[in-house]
């Protein structure tokens, strides 16, 4: 049998919380020092006093203070093979390196400052978890790289939270850290991360769920999300089972049609309605979420969504005044709603994303289809002068024109998502710095294709 | 002149030897920190108030909540700020679980291998694995209350001053009420393990005990000390009563009450305050008190635990659907003087302050149980030596019963020797 790893447990100056923390790992600590072969020589505190003449391991706590524990320390370094910090206090020094006054013979030094240190284990007290690891890598003979395997130990403190329209599965997360840079570039910062070192992972404050945080529901992390993560509510099975029973009015947005055009990569957006009508949708309806909003003189904003309503809420509530309520949609059990914006999902009934809508039309030959037909159009054409305002960025500057007064009237809508409905949450995610212009060019085409009929004047874009 | 020496005694929290130096017929004991002075509240002077409490949990990782606790309430009490009852009663579920928490790692782990002729835990293994993962388990479950209330286990987050620093919720409230639960089974039989363990017999050569002192609960927060000679004082006026030396031989100081030893701790509190205990566990500490040998510590830590343990249930179970909001900012500073006072698991333990006009300490004195114990395990020493001495017992039987009785004392070094101030000799 192969002789066993000797390892002891030393401690000076501090207050023993990290060699508490081991000890509080019990049955864990126990079971891995059978399985890796491993004997725990030295620790007073579980009555092993006695001390090896050589060590392969010895795990060191606490700052150094008097001479005593230099000698200590420079015995413990010829002794052992590896020597480990264990804690701030003996990688950094800890509290008592603190000490104000210059009277004291030694403030409180770390370790490497008297002796060679193979390893540190930061934090105060350690993580016990990071011991166990780098005890099981060294005992296996391996070089230990600090933060290497984070991903195999930090699945006890993941976090998943779920929510009405969005859900985080923290044991998917690689904490590449995209949707916390998408929710701080719009101002909102619901999401951030959460614990340290190599607990680290991404949350909500706390946390705490979605609506109790600053979130509007935009569900551009869930879009930027690489593994998904983060995902929203799918009604695509409700829509596909009920595909199958009756018949469904389909309620699409012009920016949902531009984006599937551009991923099936055809110039006649039309001949997607062909497709949807062959998987059993009845009519379909082009729809704007500002047909049924009526106009109000007294009144400038109109956020495009929920999102902006709650993001307006949140930055400025005294401009609510001045700002028309979001859009509203009754949908009754056989109607659907194609939207490019996640935050819709906040109405009842099936809201369905392009994303989702992709899974439906998918396996449609759609380049041999002819052009389809709206059975409806409910656009309305009184906020056709108004003016777009896209980003938190923009947002912000019109705010504070109409804060100081130089905005009276007229209406202004505002996209809270860079780049408006185009490259909205629940669009495709864009491969190209092409797609905004492919999606806006497109949707225009859309509409002017839908109300060629209707109008006379129309500006082609 | 001879002298009985025994070094770095194991199983106790820092390193500390006693030596016994027998002068012709005089006897005399020396309980020797040797563990190097932290000097806490030198670090802790100049610092503004908020960061005192993160550093004063620094001082012990095993009692951590204590210090925090008793720093919090120090500053509280400085600045006059009253928190809720239901923070209160929260501070104390959170007191409470901890004392579970560090007397059953004392007894299982530290003083059981005594009493089973085992040396180490490796011993305690062989002997009885069963036994071992069951206190394993049931450290665990406490170490989870904890962390649910607390944040952590070693230097806690979510006390601050004024409150909580995050609210307390419900759902929170309940997991930790459902572990306590499955706790109080474990709890019972801790108790019937420990009372049924033969302890050497032997009386308190000093009888002066100090607890906290409540009216109507067996509390671990409180305003007010008493003696055994019912003598009540606040804590404002320990000056008056408690005394501190400091010695040459030890990084520890020591404490008279009264220019007399006394001793702090489970059966300080056990004697004292038995009658506000829980009906139940009232019953079974009838039957034990009053517990006059040192080596009854280990009896009161058994009964403390199922008392901690109902008591906290209790007081869980009054707090849910309550309001524990999150704690506001201190906002009017003024030049002030606190003192906080908390039972921690091994006695009382003393914070002191004074702070200026800025919110930076000026004066700070911290008295943990420990220190004031010192002079107390010394007296009994002397005493034990004396009587085995003369009872021609051998040296290697008289150096165990020696440890065993520092053992039984559960002193907390690292606690202990921050309070040395060191003289510069020229």
């Amino acid at each position: 049998m192969k002789e066993k790893l000797k390892i002891g447990i030393y401690s000076f100056s501090s207050c023993e919380g990290c060699r508490h923390e081991i000890i509080n790992l019990g049955e864990r600590l126990i079971k891995t020092l059978e399985e890796y072969n491993i004997e725990l020589v030295h620790e007073e505190l579980l009555g092993l006093k006695e001390e090896a003449k050589e060590y392969d391991i010895v795990f060191i706590e606490g700052a150094i203070t008097s001479k005593k524990e230099i000698d200590k320390a420079i015995e413990l370094r010829k002794k052992s093979k590896i020597i480990v910090a264990l804690g701030t206090c003996a990688c950094l020094g800890g509290v008592s390196s603190l000490l104000n006054s210059l009277s004291i013979p030694l403030k409180g030094l770390s370790l490497d400052q008297v002796i060679k240190v193979d390893y540190k284990l930061r934090g105060c007290p350690i993580n016990a978890q990071e011991f166990l690891n780098l005890l099981k890598t060294l005992a296996l003979g391996l070089e230990y790289k600090q933060g290497e395997k984070r991903f195999e130990y930090c699945k006890e403190r993941i976090v998943s939270i779920n929510d009405y329209i969005l859900s985080l599965d923290g044991s998917k997360c690689v904490v590449c850290g995209r949707c916390i840079y998408i929710c701080k570039a719009l101002g909102i910062s619901a999401l951030g991360t959460l614990y340290r070192g190599i607990n680290i992972c991404v949350s909500t404050p706390f946390g705490e769920p979605f609506s109790n945080t600053n979130c509007v529901f935009c569900g551009l992390c869930a879009l930027h999300c690489p593994v998904g993560a983060i995902t929203y509510r799918y009604d695509l099975h409700d829509v596909q089972k009920a595909l199958k029973e009756t018949n469904l009015k389909l309620y699409i947005e012009p920016e949902v049609l531009a984006c599937l055009a551009e991923y099936f990569g055809i110039n006649e957006p039309l001949r997607i309605i062909t497709a949807l009508k062959n998987i059993g949708f009845d009519e379909v309806i082009l729809w704007s979420p500002l047909y049924n909003l009526k106009t109000d003189k007294e009144k400038i904003i109109i956020p495009y969504s929920y999102a902006e309503y709650k993001y307006l809420k949140d930055l400025a509530p005294n401009l609510l005044s001045h700002a028309y309520k979001p859009p509203e949609l009754t949908l009754k059990s056989d109607e659907v709603l194609a939207t490019p914006c996640v935050a819709r999902k906040i109405y009842n009934g099936k809201v369905i994303t392009t994303q989702e809508l992709l899974r439906l039309i998918a396996k449609e030959p759609i380049k041999l289809l002819p052009q389809g037909k709206f059975d409806n159009i409910l656009i309305p054409y009184e906020f056709e002068k108004a003016i777009k305002v896209e980003g938190p960025k923009e947002i912000h500057d019109i705010l504070s024109e109409i804060l100081k007064g130089n905005i009276r009237e007229g209406e202004i809508i505002i996209y809270l998502c860079p780049g408006a409905c185009y490259m909205g949450g629940g669009q495709l995610y864009y491969s190209t710095d092409m797609s905004y212009e492919i999606r806006r060019k497109l949707s225009k085409k859309i509409i002017y294709e839908a109300t060629k009929d209707k109008r006379t004047t129309y500006i082609v874009p | 002149m001879n002298s009985i020496k025994i070094e770095n005694i194991d199983k106790v929290f820092g390193h500390v030897s006693l030596e016994v130096i027998v002068d012709k017929d005089k006897i005399n004991s020396r309980f020797i920190v040797t563990q190097d002075a932290r000097l806490i509240e030198n670090v802790i002077l100049g610092k503004h108030f908020y960061e005192v409490p993160d550093i004063a949990s620094r001082i012990c990782g095993a009692c951590s909540i204590s210090h925090l606790l008793a720093s919090i309430r120090a500053f509280e009490n400085a600045l006059g700020i009253e928190v809720s009852e239901e923070v209160e009663k929260l501070r104390e579920v959170i007191n409470e679980i901890e004392v579970v928490q560090n007397h059953l790692v004392h007894l299982y782990l530290l003083a059981l291998p005594d009493y089973m002729g085992c040396t180490s835990i490796n011993d305690l293994l062989r002997k009885d694995i069963n036994l071992v993962k069951r206190v394993f388990k049931f450290n665990e479950l406490c170490l989870k209350v904890i962390e649910i209330l607390a944040g952590r286990i070693v230097g806690p987050t979510k006390c601050t001053i004024g409150g909580f620093a995050k609210e307390i919720r419900n759902e929170n409230l309940n997991i930790a009420l459902k572990i306590l639960k499955d706790l109080e089974e474990y709890a019972y039989s801790t108790l019937e393990l420990f009372l049924n363990i033969d302890l050497p017999k032997y009386k308190d050569i000093e009888k002066n005990h100090i607890s906290i002192f409540d009216t109507e609960e067996y509390k671990f927060l409180g305003y007010y000390l008493q003696t055994n000679e019912k003598l009540v004082f606040k804590v404002n006026e320990y000056r008056n009563y408690i005394r501190e030396e400091e010695v040459d031989y030890s990084t520890c100081k020591r404490c008279f009450l009264k220019d007399k030893p006394y001793y702090v701790g489970p059966r300080a509190r056990l004697n004292l305050n038995w009658d506000k205990m829980e009906p139940e566990v009232k019953e079974i500490a009838l039957r034990v008190i009053p517990l006059e040998s040192p080596f009854d510590n280990i009896r009161a830590k058994a009964i403390e635990i199922v008392q901690c343990v109902k008591h906290s249930i209790q007081l869980i179970e009054e707090l849910v659907g309550k309001n524990l909001p999150k704690a506001e900012k201190v906002e009017k500073i003024k030049e002030s003087e606190g003192y906080g006072l908390v039972e921690a698991p091994r006695g009382v333990l003393i914070h002191h302050y004074k702070i200026d006009n800025n919110g930076r300490v000026t004066y700070a004195n911290i008295i943990t149980p420990t220190t004031m114990n010192s002079h107390h395990i010394e007296r009994n020493a002397t005493n034990i030596a004396q009587e085995l001495l003369s009872n021609g017992e051998n040296l290697d039987n008289l150096k165990q019963i020696l440890t065993k009785l520092v053992r039984a004392y559960d002193p907390c070094l690292p606690c202990a020797t921050h309070l040395v101030k060191i003289k510069i000799r020229r």
